[in-house]
């Protein structure tokens, strides 16, 4: 079995009294699109800093390719590329000069410059200052930036903020190609839509702790369906569920019964007809990805 | 070598900076500025018949170590750390696989440079304020031949006499996010540069003030800058290891 592109086991970090991350683990497969999702101030920026060791975790480990990230911080950022939050751009620089700086940190060749931005299709406004640079450009800028050193790793954090459709569309076409590169993708976001439609796999978190971990397959199992009636006398309708050891809820004329009912649509359909109960709506809905999310983050 | 990548990398940063129009704009401005006072107000060069060499480098390169420099250094550091501040540059930097130390230094490398690169042209300012003005004004001929060697070695016992401020000020700039505050302390500095240079002569304590030290190097008569410049070089190492040691444990947020 291969070993994780990143591990972090039961890692705590704190601001002050503030527990941003209590004791999160999580492992991220190689050559995968690794969906990081959680409402803002979950703790997924923070996450990402430890991963790129730009702060140091308050307990737990934190490693990448098989080596901690504490004893080996150059060896695992060489082949790490990342973009956390805005794209970090000199705009008094022209985007390829951005690229320069960023080349002869790395020591990579400099063909790399025009692989990249051919790669985010800027290479036409290359020569532009960045200051001129709309915000989908300064985004792609900054992806061009993280992908220069030809990672085996690619961090990206938030990484569609301020792109237009057609922007967000590149980046998904972009990120999606990259496995088959052999770059595994750690992304953060708190748009399960967004994250749906490239990850293989997702990790939801909220308040600092882990809520799911798996591939988009597990999460789609986590769906559950409700029941949902529409009935005349909806008060009597209730009074029986209720007799019948069910819990429905009143939603105004409707009727619903939670994922944990404990019968089918079938008797409870039978139930009320044999009370005399005409019933008008009788359906089973499922939950989408977004209502488990939501639940899983609310908790 | 891992520094010498990120030194190549400052330096392109520095391009169209206003930092780097500075290193050219103060030295000519004040050489300028300086010359067009001593040719509309010539009696001080005219009091010194046959030493107007000394006099000129002395009077220049006063103005020059008590405010300008200061300034100049204020500025440019706080110009430079401000190339990483207001993106908050710092979260890629420093996600990047070069120590962090490499980086505090390679700035303070660019910093130094440029301080060394303003002394330059405000000695070669020293020589040309001397032939503008003799060949403005008969009165002012300047007899003797160019002296180089004084000029030349006084600017750089005053500039190598800066690193102390210069490591102060580099450490200060990366520090403090914001400009004003940096560029408020130097401006502070600056004026009680004026303070004490005037009581050092009296006061054993204040010309150990790490901006006032360049000015010991032009005193008259003239004083043994060797153990100042030791001062200045080991205190300038000693907060330079210090600014460094906190800037790689620095967490960016």
């Amino acid at each position: 079995m291969t070993s994780p592109v990143i591990q972090i086991c039961d890692t705590w970090k704190r601001y002050g009294s503030v527990a941003a991350l209590r004791g999160i683990s999580f492992s991220v497969p190689p050559n995968s699109v690794y969906g990081f999702l959680g409402p803002n101030g979950a703790g997924k920026t923070t996450t990402i800093r430890l991963i790129l060791g730009l702060q140091r975790p308050d307990g737990g480990t934190v490693s990448l390719f098989g080596q901690p990230l504490a004893a080996h911080r150059i060896a695992v950022l060489r082949r790490t590329g990342s973009m956390v939050e805005a794209p970090a751009l000199y705009s008094h620089l022209t985007g390829r000069e951005n690229l320069e700086v960023q080349r002869r940190m790395l020591a990579v060749p400099k063909s790399n410059i025009d692989r990249v931005l051919g790669m985010v299709d800027l290479l036409s406004d290359a020569g532009r200052l960045v200051r001129g640079y709309s915000q989908g450009m300064r985004q792609r800028l900054g992806l061009a930036q993280a992908l220069l050193g030809s990672p085996d790793l690619l961090v990206l954090d938030e990484p569609t903020n301020g792109l237009d459709p057609g922007g967000i569309h590149e980046m998904r076409t972009l990120v999606r190609s990259l496995p088959s590169q052999g770059v595994t993708v750690f992304l953060s976001s708190h748009l399960l839509s967004e994250v749906e439609q490239i990850a293989s796999h997702v990790a939801i978190v909220s308040k600092g702790e882990m809520q799911f971990e798996g591939t988009l397959d597990d999460l789609r199992e986590h769906r559950h369906a409700s029941v949902v009636v529409e009935a005349d006398q909806t008060e009597r309708a209730c009074s029986l569920l209720v007799e019948a050891g069910l819990a429905p809820q009143r939603d105004g004329g409707r009727i619903l019964f939670g994922p944990n009912v404990k019968s089918t649509p079938a008797r409870i359909n039978r139930m009320l007809v044999e009370a005399g109960i005409d019933v008008s709506h009788l359906s089973m809905e499922q939950a989408s990805l977004e209502d488990i999310f939501l639940e899983l983050t609310r908790a | 070598m891992p520094l010498l990548r990120v030194l190549w990398a400052e330096t392109l940063k520095t391009k169209r900076t206003a930092a780097l129009w500075m290193v050219f704009a103060f030295p000519i401005f004040v050489s300028a500025l300086l010359t067009f006072l001593l040719w509309q107000l010539p009696s001080p060069l005219l009091r010194h018949p046959g030493s107007q060499w000394p006099f000129l480098s002395r009077f220049i390169l006063q103005i020059w170590t008590v405010l300008v420099m200061p300034l100049f250094i204020t500025l440019a550091t706080a110009l430079m750390a401000g190339l990483e501040h207001p993106e908050n540059q710092w979260k890629n930097l420093m996600a990047l696989p070069v120590p962090r130390w490499t980086v505090y230094i390679a700035k303070l490398i660019v910093v130094s440079a440029m301080v060394c690169g303003s002394a330059l042209l405000i000695a070669g300012g020293v020589l040309a304020a001397g032939v503008v003005l003799g060949s403005l004004d008969s009165q002012l001929q300047f007899p003797s031949p160019i002296p180089w060697g004084v000029v030349l070695r006084t600017v750089a016992a005053a500039t190598s006499l800066m690193f102390l401020a210069v490591a102060i000020q580099h450490w200060v700039s990366l520090r403090l996010k914001s400009f004003t505050l940096p560029v408020g302390a130097g401006i502070f500095v600056v004026f009680m540069n004026f303070v004490v240079v005037g009581a050092a002569r009296g006061d054993a304590w204040s010309q150990y003030y790490p901006w006032a030290l360049p000015v010991r190097a032009l005193q008259t008569p003239a004083v043994d800058v060797a153990p100042l410049l030791w001062l200045s070089a080991l205190a300038g190492i000693v907060v330079t290891v210090a600014g460094c040691w906190e800037f790689c444990r620095r967490e960016v947020s």
